[in-house]
């Protein structure tokens, strides 16, 4: 664990900097409140819609077509390091594994799951 | 000061344990979907940081990875496909108590067997420990320990896990692609 010690370190700075600068930017600035200074910015135009609306469901499908080939990275990576020890066995085994998902592929692929039309 | 470094230092799992807690209550109190979302995601990182206490490097990053990453944006992608605020007038996300509770019931007496045994079990009266492999140092590191369990010990969980993976993929195009937007 001595190891992180760095990291844990550079997790306090990173939460305590914002927190310092709010801080600091609220004891320094003019506070006068404003109606329109609350309002939405939007490239200067003057809102129109409320900024929550509903998204296409496709977005969903990317979403989730990205985490499943995720997974499938990181189970990769164990692999990887063993690959000598585990030889063929191994190399077979992730095999009928890969097979599986590159089956999903193709019927993604073949249903234009992939395309955006 | 410095005591209270070291003592930290030496409780960082509870701590993380904590922390990760807070957050998944943060995720259920929560009235605006985003803020569950940000609580879930807190909840995520803390439980990486328990991994990392555990000197299970490789868990931590893959936790990182996929739970951080990946399923944080897919969670925040569900939030922006529905539209809250048509719900929120209609009232149903607040009329689920009971039925939560009553869920929440059933899932603790099947999880509960499970916590029995490790809480009450012979086993837990060892601490959490390392697999012995990586302790005699007959394997190097985090990672080679991992694919020894799951390539050799839980051969074909692994390989089931796969056509979980394949049922994710296949659902989600059979649910999605039925609307063309």
């Amino acid at each position: 664990m001595q190891g992180y010690a760095p990291i844990l370190l550079l997790v306090l700075v990173a939460i305590a900097m914002p927190v310092i600068v709010w801080t600091l930017s609220r004891l320094v600035r003019p506070n006068v409140p404003n109606a329109n200074k609350y309002m939405v910015y939007e490239c200067g135009i003057t809102p129109t819609t409320d900024a929550r609306e509903k998204f296409s469901v496709r977005y969903y499908l990317i979403a989730v077509m990205f985490l499943v080939f995720d997974v499938e990275t990181v189970f990769l990576y164990p692999w990887a390091v063993q690959f000598k020890e585990l030889a063929l066995f191994g190399l077979v085994e992730m095999g009928i594994f890969l097979f599986l998902l590159l089956f999903g592929y193709g019927y993604i692929w073949s249903k234009g799951a992939l395309t955006w039309e | 000061m410095e005591n209270l470094l070291i003592s930290l230092a030496q409780n960082l799992f509870p701590i993380f344990g904590l922390l990760a807690v807070g957050g998944a209550a943060l995720m259920v109190a929560s009235r605006q979907a985003v803020h569950s979302v940000l609580g879930f995601l807190f909840a995520m990182l803390c439980v990486a940081g328990c991994f990392l206490t555990l000197e299970a490097e490789f868990l931590g990053i893959a936790q990182l990875l996929v739970y951080a990453g990946g399923i944080v944006v897919l969670f925040l992608f569900v939030v922006m496909l529905v539209e809250l605020t048509k719900y929120k007038e209609k009232d149903i996300f607040q009329k689920q108590t009971k039925v939560a509770l009553l869920a929440v019931a059933g899932g603790l007496l099947v999880v509960g067997g499970a916590l029995r045994n490790a809480l009450f079990g012979p086993a837990a009266k060892e601490a959490l420990t390392l697999r012995p492999e990586i302790t005699n140092g007959a394997v190097l590191g985090n990672a080679q320990a991992v694919s020894r369990g799951l390539f050799a010990d839980f051969l074909l969980p692994f390989e089931i896990l796969s056509i979980i993976l394949l049922v994710a993929l296949v659902g989600a195009v059979v649910l999605a692609k039925t609307e063309r937007v």
